[in-house]
């Protein structure tokens, strides 16, 4: 049986990167009681996966994972078990079957939704002039990390969407497909770099959402295609 | 309380800030204000190596299940924060509520090593306490320190208000409650540690007066008020299975250096080695039942979802019924995925039955610890371990499908000559034979023999309490001769470690109460983290030494009189001073004392009625 759960992963656990992440949700898998698979060979590991990784910096607002059980499990028992079996900073929001041969989550992702908000009011009345301006750039110049080194590219190119909200948040929508990945960090280094600024004001982190692609190729959130 | 954000700002700066940031699985918050007595647990070294300690655990649940008590946890932060938090004008937080160290009525160090002393001076010093006990306000906390290195505990006697010497389970909570009562009462510090000092088992340093002859020795040591016993004995848990043992554990996001369940099996040790200092510590052996274990191994893992369970003691192959537990253990996680390790396996073990149902989960390197290389000098050190031993031991494990083994040794032992350090040589050379002996087919490929050198140090309560340590000379001219004696064995890796970190370990085990000038100076010199090789800066201690006007060579090198007044003697630890002299005395003559459980060689520890199940046995 196929599972997949949207969570949440507090602002405390900003600095837990993907593999301790990974660890913390096996060990609640086990303490909670759930029938979960594992898989052959010699270190057996619980057969679990995010739908993405999640850098260390970033809380995660809709977080999603897919694991495999060995039996016929409730969803009602799943929820309520794993609930009891995490710390206060994960939660577990919703959870469904997947269909046996469905997809894999991972293979889905299509692109991220972030936020991101200054810390201080002073920082947000100085800069976000910039960033706006920042954003509205037909060329913005970025680096890409690939397996032949850092590459320049066009960060626009990436960026499906970027707005400010009247409250100051910085909300984007940026690409995870193959080739095209874009991480917040490429961006803020982007910003640090065109606004001239020996370092970015200290900032909030959130991966809002994951998105997929529906049938007519329009960006809808991962979860709500569950 | 600390603000948060000026917290945040920080960690976002810092290398591994999960360290940093608690709200682990099983960590307990309880509302301050709903608790009278706050109990701040300071482990003297980073998160990583005090998460991974038993002893914290134990004493942490322990006073949290009380409901007028809460202990929360604070670690010597790496030096990158440490600067952060100097900068920014943060105090030491704790992992919890991220209230600073001075505001905790009490807070506790233990001493796992004698390496790790700066580190509290470091901790007070960013918590906002006062180093020396004697400066503390009222208002600041009860400095207290318990663990294996409290058993001398003079060189921090101008830091720490009371000792607690012995099994912390025992004391904990009657020191807790006094101090608690003391807070409510409005009177003055002294009257505290005054109450604290009726409490069987703890020392408080300020009530004691030392005189020192010309030469540096001690002329008398005695107390100086009628509250103060002349002698202050350890206490001992007497029933395992009865004591207090934690069901739930926290568990870390961030990877650590022993991270799963440890099971403690049984406590203490009835070997007898001569160069041991827990095993003369921690007497008499007391074993948890089998029925107690797997029921403490099931809650634990059900709280943990840990999937690997270590059996934890000095000695785990005495455990009475081994195989029979290692079984039921296997037994009772077959289905779960859970793996059972043996740390300290000693080569004289029946194991081979043990060793095949381990070998299920997945092979690592197996350690044998002969600690010197010929049978003379395994005699001299009680070492009752002999070269067919470990020859059928490694064989049976090449046989098993190891390939890699570690042998520990040490050098610098009392009477070593260079026929000893031969010995090693040839021991290595012999395990490698071994292992060509098994035929092709049926061994594991990829040999690989790790020979461990470390510098012996003499500690006190052990029969070598009144040797010298080699001086550094002689223990790096012992290191060159063996690199190039086994850079010839092929096979073979060869590790020891730098001589100055052994000898500054040698002053301070035996060290005086004088030495808490030194570490005073060179926590001044930027001396900090010194267990950590890449902070250990020797030279700073040197001088901080020589700022002092104290000797290295009186601490590390000199012989000691039988008669001398040793720092520790006011510490009843359970082991005679004559029975330490008697062994003393054997090994000079490489005579061996056999294990305690075939005969009872009157150590001391039968002064307490009933802890020991082999007081008194087949008495010679």
């Amino acid at each position: 049986m196929r599972v997949w759960a949207e969570f949440e992963k507090g602002a405390r656990l900003r600095h837990i990167g993907h593999l301790d992440l990974m660890r913390a949700m096996q060990r609640a898998l086990r303490r909670s009681g759930t029938p979960v698979s594992y898989s052959k060979g010699y270190n057996p590991h619980i057969l679990l996966s995010f739908a993405s990784a999640l850098s260390v910096g970033a809380s995660g607002a809709h977080e999603l994972m897919e694991v495999e059980l060995r039996e016929e499990w409730t969803l009602d028992q799943f929820f309520t078990q794993m609930n009891a079996a995490l710390p206060e900073d994960l939660r577990i929001l919703r959870c469904g079957r997947l269909p046996d041969g469905a997809s894999p989550l991972m293979s889905r992702v299509a692109a991220a939704g972030w936020r991101m908000k200054m810390i201080r009011a002073e920082d947000e009345t100085a800069l976000l002039p910039a960033v706006s301006d920042f954003f509205a750039r037909d060329i913005i110049p970025g680096q890409r990390k690939t397996k032949s080194g850092m590459k320049d590219v066009n960060l626009r190119e990436l960026i499906e969407k970027a707005d400010i909200l009247p409250d100051g948040t910085i909300e984007m929508i940026l690409s995870q497909e193959e080739g095209k990945t874009c991480k917040p960090s490429m961006i803020t280094d982007a910003m640090k770099e065109v606004l001239g600024l020996a370092a970015l004001p200290r900032m909030e982190l959130i991966r809002t959402h994951l998105y997929t692609r529906d049938a007519r190729g329009q960006l809808v959130p991962l979860e709500e295609t569950l | 309380m600390i603000d948060p954000n000026r917290i945040e700002a920080i960690l976002e700066k810092v290398q591994k800030a999960p360290r940093y940031t608690g709200g682990e699985m099983n960590t307990t918050v309880k509302a301050w204000d709903s608790v009278p007595l706050h109990y701040g647990f300071c482990f003297p070294d980073t998160y990583e190596v005090g998460m991974s300690h038993l002893g914290m655990k134990i004493l942490y649940g322990l006073v949290n299940q009380e409901d007028w008590a809460v202990c929360e946890r604070f670690f010597m932060p790496w030096t990158d924060m440490m600067e952060l938090m100097r900068e920014n004008e943060i105090p030491l937080f704790s992992m919890e509520s991220r209230r600073a160290l001075c505001e905790f009525d009490m807070i506790g160090f233990t001493l796992q090593y004698e390496m790790s002393y700066t580190n509290i001076l470091a901790m007070m010093d960013l918590g906002g306490v006062h180093l020396m006990a004697r400066e503390r306000t009222r208002e600041e906390p009860i400095v207290v320190a318990g663990g294996p290195c409290a058993f001398n505990p003079e060189p921090l006697a101008d830091f720490i208000d009371a000792y607690m010497i012995g099994d912390g389970e025992e004391s904990t909570l009657e020191v807790c409650r006094t101090i608690l009562q003391w807070k409510q009462s409005g009177a003055d510090r002294m009257a505290c540690l005054k109450a604290l000092a009726g409490i069987e088992g703890v020392y408080v340093p300020a009530l004691y007066d030392v005189t020192y002859h010309e030469d540096g020795t001690i002329a008398s040591f005695s107390p100086n008020c009628p509250e103060a016993p002349a002698t202050i004995r350890k206490r001992v848990v007497v029933n395992l299975n009865d004591t207090y043992y934690p069901r739930e554990i926290p568990v870390p996001y961030t990877e650590i250096v022993h991270d799963r369940i440890m099971l403690e099996i049984m406590r203490g040790c009835t070997r007898g080695c001569r160069f041991c200092q827990a095993g003369m510590l921690y007497r008499p052996i007391r074993e948890r039942s089998i029925a107690r274990l797997l029921e403490l191994a099931g809650s634990l893992e059900k709280a943990t979802g840990y999937e690997d369970i270590s059996l934890s003691s000095l000695s785990s192959g005495d455990y009475t019924c081994l195989a029979e537990l290692i079984r039921e253990l296997f037994k009772r996680f077959k289905e779960e995925h859970v793996s059972i390790s043996l740390p300290s396996l000693r080569i004289d073990s029946v194991l081979k039955e043990s060793l095949e149902e381990t070998q299920q989960e997945r092979k690592t390197s197996l350690t044998f610890a002969p600690e010197a290389g010929t049978q003379r000098l395994r005699d001299v050190i009680n070492k009752g371990v002999t070269e067919e031993d470990l020859i059928e031991k490694v064989t049976d494990a090449f046989e098993g499908g190891w390939s890699s083994v570690k042998l520990y040794f040490m050098i610098g032992l009392p009477t070593e000559t260079e026929a000893d350090l031969d010995g090693m040589v040839d021991l290595a050379s012999k395990v490698i034979r071994c292992y060509f002996e098994v035929p092709r087919d049926k061994r594991a490929k990829g040999l690989r023999v790790t020979v461990s050198a470390s510098s012996f140090v003499p500690k006190p309560f052990t029969p070598f309490q009144w040797e010298p340590q080699d001086t550094q000379e002689m223990l790096r001219e012992k290191q060159a001769y063996l690199k190039e004696r086994l850079r010839k064995v092929k096979g073979v890796n060869f590790n020891y470690h730098e001589s100055g970190t052994s000898l500054m370990e040698a002053c301070f085990a035996r060290g005086d109460r004088r030495l808490g000038a030194v570490l005073l100076r060179a926590y001044a010199r930027g001396c900090m983290l010194d267990g950590w090789t890449e902070q250990f800066r020797f030279d700073e201690w040197v001088q901080a030494f020589a700022d002092c006007g104290l000797d290295i060579g009186f601490y590390a090198f000199r012989r000691r009189d039988r008669n001398e007044i040793l720092p520790w003697d006011m510490i009843d630890a359970g082991v005679t001073k004559a029975f330490l002299w008697r062994e003393y005395e054997k090994s000079q003559c490489a005579e061996v004392t056999p294990d305690c459980r075939k005969g009872c060689h009157g150590c001391g520890i039968q002064r307490w009625k009933g802890v020991c199940h082999y007081a008194g046995v087949g008495r010679v």
